[in-house]
Parts: structure tokens; C-alpha cells; sequence
């Protein structure tokens, strides 16, 4: 089989601490600032740009469809989800990846368990499984003003901005 | 078969920028994950290449080595236009892979779906090139 390169499995290492890390930090939601996150310990990679009326968070899913991601606006922060089966069988993600509109479960299967046993890799850097992400938004957003779209493995969604009027409750004259 | 050439890898580990930020954890902005597979019959490279037009992707074979190219405009960024965050790849990526000496890239296929790109290239088998075999009488 294939030799396993030693920094792959540290760095793997790394990001499933990455993960618990993260997993932490959304549990204490609120109650405390951001956990500080490993380097590299990302799931999904995003931008987060803001101009004068919204923010917009672009995340890289390649490989996903836009029925497998799901986002959600969570209190102060967007959390984007993009799950796949559990399968880390190079063929389904590779050759399986044009056939498997078509060709839909059992028969994917099917030749995967063929092509197996002859196979071998020479680089697995792609990441397989599902993917999350929470991203913390800075400001009071619009969450039913929000828009999503997804293409070519790119999703962005815009956040309008509240007005500042919004926030400030309700003012009281003095006279 | 199975190595790259160091000097890339040095090369892109000096990097050829001058923001510390520019790499995240071991991590090049400036290329792109890949799979690599090897069968019997074909050898499948299968690239992450997230917002990218087919048009904006090169894919090549040449001396031995396949090159995967893609490009996208940049995204503006001004004074109205602050990013908060910025993790994802840039607006350019290559990747090269050495390929086997048996490979027949006239035959190659390349497809890009949901941001993936799938390059196969057929493998000449081995024993065929094995010489005449005579039978003893």
C-alpha cells in the first residue's frame, strides 16, 4: 500500500485538535471570547470582505453540491456545513465524481471495491469528508434580508447590514 | 516516480512573496490540493480548483510532467472593500505532477465539475513492450 508521509499524520493531528478546539468554542458561544483556533486546523477556507452596506463571506466547498451545503445564521455567527457520505474512496471522488449524477449510490459502489485493490496513491491532499465552519460576523446583519448562492464549488453569502437606526431602540424626546 | 522535484518544493516553501501571510501552516496559497492515482490502466490526478471557469483552467503535458494551471480575476479590494478574513487560495494556482514514463497523454481526458477538476491518462501496460517471445518446439 501506500507509504504515509509522517507530516501528513501530525498535520492531521493537528487539525482534528483543531476541531475539538473549535467544537469548544462553539459551545461556549457567548459566554466567552473566540477559542483561539490552530493554524491550519480549518475546514473550509473563507474571505470575509465588508463594504458600507453588507458582509460577505465567500467559502471554498469543491466537491460539493449545492444540495449538500447547508448555511445558517447562528446568533452572531454563519455556520456553513457541507456533508457528503463518509466514503474516503479516492475512486468515488475522482473518476466516480463525472459518472456520479448518473450513476447514482449502489452502482458507484460497485466498482469501487474493484478498483481497490490495484490502486495507488502517490499524494491524498484533498480533503474527503464533510466540512464545517462557523464564522463569526462582526455586526448585526439582516438575517431575512441574507442571500446565498453556489457555484463552481465557491459559496457566498451577503449579509446586509442593519441600519444603525435598527439597533438603538427606541428614542425618547426631551422636551 | 513517486517524488516531486525538491528544488519546487524549496522554491515554494521560500515563496515568492513578500507577506508572511501569504502561507497558513505548511500550506501554499499558490497551488492546489490534489489526489493522485495510479491503476493499472490510467493515472487520475484530481485537483480542488474552487471558482475557477473552464476557460480560466490550462492543463498541460509536456517533458514528463503534467501542469495544472487555473486563473480567475482578481477580486477587488479598495476602501469600501475591507476583507476581515482572507484564508482562501489566490486568484492564480499551478501544480505540476511528474508523470510515468508509460503514460499516453494524447489520450488524456480532463473534466471540471463543482469545482473539481479530474485529469485521467491512460497507461501503456508494461509487458507489452516485453519483446517477441518463441516458442520451443
Amino acid at each position: 500500500m501506500t507509504r504515509r508521509d509522517p507530516f501528513d499524520e501530525i498535520e492531521e493531528l493537528l487539525e482534528r485538535m483543531g476541531r475539538e478546539f473549535e467544537e469548544l468554542g462553539g459551545t461556549l458561544d457567548g459566554t466567552a471570547p473566540e477559542v483561539p483556533r490552530l493554524p491550519g486546523a480549518r475546514d473550509v477556507d473563507v474571505d470575509v470582505i465588508e463594504d458600507d452596506e453588507s458582509i460577505t463571506v465567500v467559502a471554498d466547498l469543491p466537491g460539493f453540491d449545492a444540495d449538500d451545503v447547508d448555511v445558517e445564521l447562528r446568533d452572531d455567527a454563519l455556520v456553513i456545513a457541507g456533508s457528503r457520505e463518509e466514503s474516503t474512496d479516492f475512486a468515488l471522488a475522482g473518476e466516480g465524481d463525472a459518472e456520479r449524477e448518473d450513476a447514482e449510490g449502489a452502482d458507484a459502489n460497485d466498482g469501487d471495491s474493484e478498483t481497490d485493490d490495484d490502486v495507488r496513491y502517490h499524494r491524498r491532499e484533498r480533503r474527503l469528508r464533510s466540512v464545517s465552519r462557523r464564522v463569526p460576523i462582526p455586526q448585526r446583519v439582516e438575517a431575512d434580508a441574507a442571500t446565498a448562492s453556489f457555484d463552481a464549488g465557491v459559496l457566498t453569502v451577503t449579509l446586509p447590514k442593519r441600519s444603525p437606526d435598527d439597533d438603538r431602540g427606541h428614542t425618547i424626546d426631551v422636551s | 516516480m513517486n517524488t516531486t522535484n525538491p528544488f519546487d518544493e524549496i522554491e515554494q516553501f521560500l515563496g515568492r512573496s513578500p507577506f508572511s501571510g501569504e502561507r497558513t501552516w505548511g500550506r501554499d496559497l499558490r497551488t492546489a490540493d490534489i489526489d493522485v492515482a495510479e491503476y493499472d490502466d490510467e493515472f487520475v490526478v484530481v485537483a480542488d480548483l474552487p471558482g475557477f471557469d473552464r476557460d480560466g483552467i490550462d492543463v498541460r503535458t509536456d517533458d514528463g510532467r503534467l501542469t495544472i494551471a487555473a486563473e480567475r480575476d482578481a477580486e477587488r479590494e479598495d476602501a469600501d472593500r475591507r476583507y476581515l478574513r482572507r484564508e482562501r487560495r489566490h486568484e492564480s494556482v499551478t501544480r505540476t505532477v511528474e508523470l510515468p514514463a508509460t503514460v499516453r497523454p494524447e489520450d488524456a481526458t480532463a473534466t471540471y465539475r463543482h469545482g473539481v477538476l479530474t485529469v485521467a491518462i491512460p497507461l501503456d501496460a508494461l509487458d507489452t513492450d516485453e519483446g517477441h517471445r518463441i516458442d520451443v518446439n
